[in-house]
């Protein structure tokens, strides 16, 4: 919706509208007693350019299901968004700042995390737990690395070798989910929340959003220009006012995240802070333009996909603690200083990105922003050190204007790397401490409270999900398209490639005037990118698939397969009234 | 560059000696905005990341933190003959210094050079113009009789 259309094929000379009358005036007096004026808009080129974008988050906004609002953020590229890619194993130098910029994040590090954790009881409880678990816990260190041997140990025909890296992350995976399993079957007992858990473990992360502010690259200015000029009449809509050519952009950026496990439960954690609507820390949160290249990221297209590590209509839909891997901390070579930022930025990245697919289920969306906050907690770890992050989602908005002027900003506190043992030598596991021990046990005893009084879901109806959705052909459908999506394969139309030689003789230099004009550049079509994901011919029907009911229909409707992108096509054909 | 290969040592052959290396590298002025602690250079093509960096480091000793190098393809123009042509290709490479590091790309004319240039062709237009005035009344006579 917000991309203009292009018209394919002949053009035809469209009358203005003013001259038209649309409905026939009355010669009836109005009564003037009580006149209606429209609301005042703001008015200028910019007002404008945000208003045409706001009909489609508008749009997005009044579909009924969590997967239809997902599945719309899709609707304007067919072959996928130009995203800047984050992964959590992958942070350049110096990237605090950015992340930051990126979340919307206020951070604090320091050795308390959160006023939640020094609660009196939990803080009793767990040093009684440390101390009770403290020799099973070595049992466990001792299990995972020395006395349990794996397949990579054994020179096997059918085995790669495996880098050191990898048989790291081997050993921290099971380490990490042994010690959860020892965890919670201890810690249930004092924390009866843990029964009404869901433990993920290898989980699929992955979030998208729009975000804001930032320079334009030469081409994309150099294109803004070329719309200024534009002077077909058919795509006056899309012109461009010259003093928006050097405005900032907005960019889509795709996360994708692999935590070791996750825990899930029915109910969000209390909050930490109560949200507030103007908090003077978000103008401390630092702005940062530069193109995503120039900050070592790369692009690829790709689908909009926010996955949180289950699917829409999952009743745990809420998580309580995340561990992730630190491993990749070995590859970078910028120093332990830059290594502790490294930890600090993938956490907000990758919290932030779990607690906005949580949002994204309970109907809010990277254009609509939460109306309560949601909580998670966030460890990182190599199965020696660990860190620990108490993250509160305050706000998901983060496009255009909203990335430097949001009044709400979310917090994230933070802890430095802490050793839970020192070495193991000769069979035994030599300085564990008991106060890290402590903080894991602390983040399974946090209890999540149901919200009293709060709408969780406010933009969603009675029946959130697809699969509530009454007429089957639509159900089945969006479901497997939405599946289809998520996959990330490519759709069945290739995108056209435009050759070296093509760009060189006919695109920048007119060489071949007389060459036959078939590709998208020589004609007057849109540029691919422009495509929509509906912009495909109408599939066709066979006779052996058309129902009974269908044969009642008009022929040129029961030829064609019905389509049901959001929002659209909600009720079943009806045979015209004759029949 | 002072050589075209890289003169390979041969066990009995005179030491090797190289006046000028083969190595350069120029600052240039960023396409677009970056941070405070980013350098950009165009750099000899058979330079490689770590060359760039033991070249910072080793020599000028600047606090690197990270390098990227990137080939890119030259231009392709138009030539006076109206032929397309494809100028040299060449290597980028994006340094990125210490947090605490600043610089900035001292204030020099684009294209040095350029006011002469264009004061001379103001002034050869003139003197042809000149010219011209004085042979409009004279059409087919030598420039023999000028004087």
């Amino acid at each position: 919706m917000s991309l203009i259309r292009f018209r394919c094929g002949r053009t035809r000379w469209v009358r203005p509208l003013s001259a038209v009358c649309l409905r026939r005036l009355s010669s009836a007096p109005s009564p003037a007693t009580d006149p209606q004026y429209p609301p005042i808009l703001e008015q200028g080129p910019l007002a404008e350019k945000l208003r045409r974008k706001k009909v489609w988050h508008d749009w997005l906004k009044s579909h009924e299901t969590v997967e239809e609002k997902l599945f719309e953020l899709n609707m304007p590229k067919y072959y996928g968004w130009n995203s800047v890619i984050l992964r959590d194993n992958a942070v350049p130098y110096n990237f605090v700042p950015w992340s930051q910029f990126a979340t919307r994040t206020h951070l604090e590090v320091g050795s308390e995390i959160s006023p939640l954790y020094s609660d009196p009881t939990i803080d009793s409880t767990a040093s009684e737990l440390a101390s009770q678990l403290k020799s099973e816990v070595e049992d466990i260190i001792l299990f995972e690395n020395e006395q349990f041997q794996r397949i990579h140990q054994f020179t096997l025909k059918n085995t790669k070798p495996k880098s050191e890296e990898e048989v790291k992350e081997i050993y921290t995976r099971s380490f990490i989910q042994h010690l959860n399993k020892v965890l919670l079957t201890t810690v249930v007992s004092s924390a009866k929340h843990l029964n009404l858990t869901t433990v993920v473990p290898d989980p699929r992360l992955d979030a998208f959003w729009f975000l804001g502010g930032i320079n334009p690259s030469a081409e994309k200015r150099k294109e803004r220009k070329a719309r200024t000029k534009m002077t077909n009449r058919n795509v006056r809509a899309s012109f461009l006012d010259p003093s928006l050519v050097d405005g900032p952009v907005n960019e889509t950026i795709q996360f994708y995240g692999k935590p070791i496990l996750q825990l899930q439960t029915r109910d969000p954690l209390p909050s930490a802070e109560n949200l507030l609507e103007n908090d003077e820390r978000s103008q401390r949160v630092p702005h940062v333009p530069y193109e995503p290249h120039v900050m070592y990221l790369e692009k690829e297209y790709c689908r909009a996909t926010t996955v949180p590590g289950f699917w829409p209509g999952e009743p745990h839909e809420f998580g309580i603690l995340s561990i992730h891997s630190s491993n990749f901390l070995d590859r970078r070579s910028f120093g332990p200083e830059d290594n502790i930022d490294a930890t600090h930025s993938v956490a907000m990245l990758s919290s932030f990105s779990w607690l906005l697919g949580q949002a994204c289920y309970q109907g809010f969306s990277t254009f609509h922003d939460v109306t309560y906050p949601l909580l998670t907690q966030t460890a990182f770890s190599n199965g020696r050190d660990w860190s620990f992050y108490l993250y509160q989602l305050n706000t998901t908005l983060l496009h255009t204007k909203n990335s430097t002027e949001n009044p709400r900003c979310n917090l994230c506190w933070g802890t430095k790397p802490m050793q839970l043992f020192q070495a193991i030598e000769g069979g035994r596991v030599i300085g564990l401490n008991e106060d890290v021990l402590k903080r894991i046990i602390k983040m399974y005893l946090l209890e999540p409270k149901e919200r009293h009084g709060v709408d969780k879901k406010p933009y969603l109806s009675d029946k959130p999900h697809v699969a509530d959705i009454d007429y089957e052909e639509r159900r089945v459908w969006l479901e497997s398209q939405y599946k289809f999506l998520t996959s990330n394969r490519p759709r069945v139309k290739p995108k056209p490639e435009v050759y070296a030689w093509e760009d060189i003789y006919k695109i920048k230099h007119n060489d071949m005037p007389r060459e036959k004009r078939t590709k998208w550049y020589a004609t007057q079509q849109p540029p691919p990118d422009c495509k929509r994901f509906d912009d495909h011919p109408r599939i066709h029907k066979p006779n052996a698939l058309r129902t009974e009911e269908d044969l009642k229909l008009p022929r040129q409707v029961r030829m064609w397969k019905r389509t049901f992108y959001p929002g659209t096509n909600k009720d079943p054909l009806k045979p015209p009234p004759g029949k | 560059m002072s050589t075209r290969w890289y003169p390979l040592y041969q066990k009995g052959n005179p030491q090797l000696r190289v006046f000028l290396p083969n190595f350069w590298m120029k600052v240039v002025k960023p396409q677009e905005v970056v941070p405070k602690n980013v350098v950009h250079f165009k750099v000899s093509n058979e330079m490689t990341e770590f060359d760039v960096r033991n070249y910072l480091t080793k020599i000028y000793k600047l606090p690197v933190a990270a390098v990227k190098v990137e080939m890119k393809n030259g231009n392709v123009v138009r030539s006076l003959k109206q032929h397309i042509i494809k100028e040299a290709d060449y290597k980028m490479a994006y340094v990125t210094m210490d947090k605490e590091f600043e610089f900035t790309f001292p204030d020099i004319p684009d294209r040095p050079g350029m006011d002469l240039y264009e004061k001379s062709i103001e002034q050869n237009k003139k003197e042809r113009a000149a010219l011209q005035r004085k042979y409009e009344k004279r059409p087919g006579l030598p420039t023999w009789f000028a004087y």
